[in-house]
Order: structure tokens, then sequence, then C-alpha cells
């Protein structure tokens, strides 16, 4: 067999209980520690910052009882939800980068490891639609305690036109299937893969 | 302490296996010996798990391939500079697409399979009858059957073709 005969012409692999014991002495090869500490970094500096604005927001509207009119909460709660989008976004990189199940049949780890990753998307966006949806309604709120009550709500209100409102609401409730769609598109060829994958073995 | 030394000189035993697991999976990838180091350190990490019930190799190939299978999957999340084309390289194309050996051959045709397919048709060539491919890949032991002869097949047409 061609196989055979290609292989017995190369049995030069020679003694490497050295390189073997220094090898599993590490948590990772080169290459792959490399990546996971460049997601690290990030994510480490992402969750430093996000930590630093939940701080000074407690701070300020807590400890200094510090009371801002909607036109000045919508910015910060724009910095806000991006610090925490590309904080999550990274430690789902991170997650499915080190989720793993070797000691599985090949199918066994397939189908694994597309639980796990349905299962982060899942988290994922049921942590956004709860967060998102809380804003939506202290974004309300909030307004409706600055102009003095619902009594007072009109289009021609001077505090913060009432479209400019709507479409910040309407953001934030349309926030949590965007960024579900974002995961999809960003995962697009690995779900394609397993699911493939998966497909072909169950496939006779 | 035991445990390592044990691993170890298994894994010493086998590093064949290894190698033709990292020469059909990274077959071009400059990171190709990163790769072979990464596959033992996760052999390691899974060794506690192993229960006697299946012959070392055995075992060794069941984890060596899913993680290798899971690198390739996660190739596209790394940066950009892992996924360099041999053109990119700058390496002629030639040294590949000629090869001289039957080796080269042939992992240049497998090399068109997809991962998956890789798995079977190695474990075929490395001698394992179909029920033991089925247990290590997790399908009926027809399906493995089937599978193979269709890989055979299409490998057959590869090299007549000399390309897939």
């Amino acid at each position: 067999m061609m196989w055979n005969d290609a292989h017995i012409t190369n049995q030069e692999i020679t003694d490497d209980k050295t390189g073997i014991k220094k090898s599993i002495k590490m948590k990772h090869s080169k290459a792959v520690s490399s990546v996971l500490s460049d997601v690290k970094m990030k994510m480490l500096i992402y969750s430093i910052v996000l930590a630093i604005y939940f701080g000074l927001i407690l701070y300020a509207f807590v400890y200094l009882s510090l009371r801002l009119s909607i036109n000045s909460v919508i910015p910060l709660t724009l910095a806000g939800l991006f610090l925490l989008v590309k904080t999550t976004s990274e430690v789902i990189r991170l997650t499915i980068l080190t989720k793993t199940a070797d000691n599985l049949t090949v199918m066994g780890s397939l189908l694994f490891f597309r639980k796990k990753l349905n299962t982060i998307k899942r988290i994922d966006f049921l942590a956004y639609l709860v967060f998102l949806y809380l804003l939506a309604i202290l974004t309300s709120y909030n307004y409706i305690t600055d102009i003095g009550g619902i009594k007072n709500f009109s289009w021609s209100n001077g505090i913060l036109p009432v479209p400019l409102l709507l479409v910040f609401i309407l953001m934030l409730l349309l926030m949590p299937w965007f960024l579900k769609y974002q995961h999809n598109r960003r995962y697009k060829k690995l779900y394609s893969d397993l699911n493939d994958s998966v497909r072909y073995l169950n496939d006779l | 302490m035991k445990l390592e030394e044990e691993f170890i000189e298994l894994v010493n035993k086998h590093q064949g296996i290894l190698h033709k697991i990292c020469n059909i999976y990274f077959l071009w990838n400059p990171f190709k010996e990163d790769y072979y180091q990464e596959i033992l350190i996760r052999l390691w990490k899974s060794y506690p798990g192993f229960n006697n019930q299946s012959a070392f190799s055995t075992w060794l190939y069941r984890v060596a391939i899913n993680t290798a299978i899971d690198i390739v999957r996660k190739q596209y999340l790394l940066p950009k500079h892992t996924e360099l084309t041999i053109i990119e390289y700058n390496i002629p194309e030639h040294e590949y697409d000629a090869g001289s050996d039957k080796k080269e051959i042939l992992y240049q045709a497998i090399d068109y399979l997809s991962d998956v397919d890789k798995a079977i048709i190695l474990l075929y060539l490395e001698d394992y009858n179909y029920k033991e491919i089925a247990e290590i890949i997790g399908i009926s032991e027809s399906n493995a059957g089937v599978k193979i002869n269709r890989i055979k097949n299409q490998l057959i047409k590869t090299l007549k073709n000399g390309k897939g």
C-alpha cells in the first residue's frame, strides 16, 4: 500500500522524551499562547475601563446624588454600552478559543462544541435583553421625571426632542437582536463548519 | 511524577502518529511545529481521562484528531498572519505541486479532503477496522464503511488527476 510504503522509508522518528517533557510543562504552544494573551490583554483593558466607568457612574449618581438631564445621560449610556459590548465580545472570543472536548469521539466533540457555542449565544442574548430593556425603561422613566410627569409629554418638549428619544429607546430595544445577528455573522464560518460536519457524519 | 513519566514514555513511542496527524492537518502551515506542541499539551491535559479501556494509540488518535480539527476550525479567529498562503509566504508553488516522493503526493491528495474525511482516511490507512474507526469518530460501523469507500474513490480520482 502506498501509505505504508511512504512511511516505512520515513521511520526516522528519534527519541524526544526531553522535548515532550518540555512541551507538557507549558500551558499552550507559542503560537496559541500569543493569540490567547492578545485576547486576554484586550479583555483586561476593556474590563478595567468598564469597571472605572461603572465606578465613576456609581460615585456620581449614588454617592454624590448627581442629577443629570436626559440629554447628558444618553451619551454616557452609549459610552457604557460600547464598553460593555466590546468586553463581552472579547470574553466570548476567549471562551470559544479555550473551550475543548478532546476526550470525546470526533462527533461527540463537534456536538459538544456546537452546544457550548449556542449556550454562549443564548446567555449573551438574554443578558443584553434584560440589561438593555431595563435601560430603556429607566431612560423613559428619567425622561418623564425630567419633564415633570407624563401629562407634560409632548412632541414640542424643549428638554429633548421626543423623536430623538424614541430613536434612542428603539435602538436599545433592537440592540439585543442586532448583537445576536452580529454573533452569528462573526462566527458564521465556525457554525457552518460544525453544522456541515455533523450533517455529513449523520448522513449515510 | 509517575504519571508524567508513563505519559512521556507512551507518547515518545507513538510520536509518529502525531507527526502524521500534523502532516495531514497542517501540511503547509508555517506553525506546524507549534501545533504539534499544542497537541502534545492537550494530550497531557486529557491524559487523566484515559481509562485503559482502549489501546493507548486509539486514545491518542482520538484526542490528537480532535485537537487538530479544533485548531483548524478556530484558525479564522486567530490574527491574519497565521492565515497567510503559500504565495504570501513567497514559497514557489512548484515545490509542492510536483511532489516526487510518494509521501508528498499522498499528503497533497489528502489535503483536498474535509477535516472529518481526513480523520476517517487516516485511521483507515493506519489499518484500523471499520468498528474501531466508527468508535473513534462516533458513527455507526456501516456509515464508516460507506464514508471510507467514498473517500477512497475521491482520493483515487485526485491521485489520477493530480488535483481535487
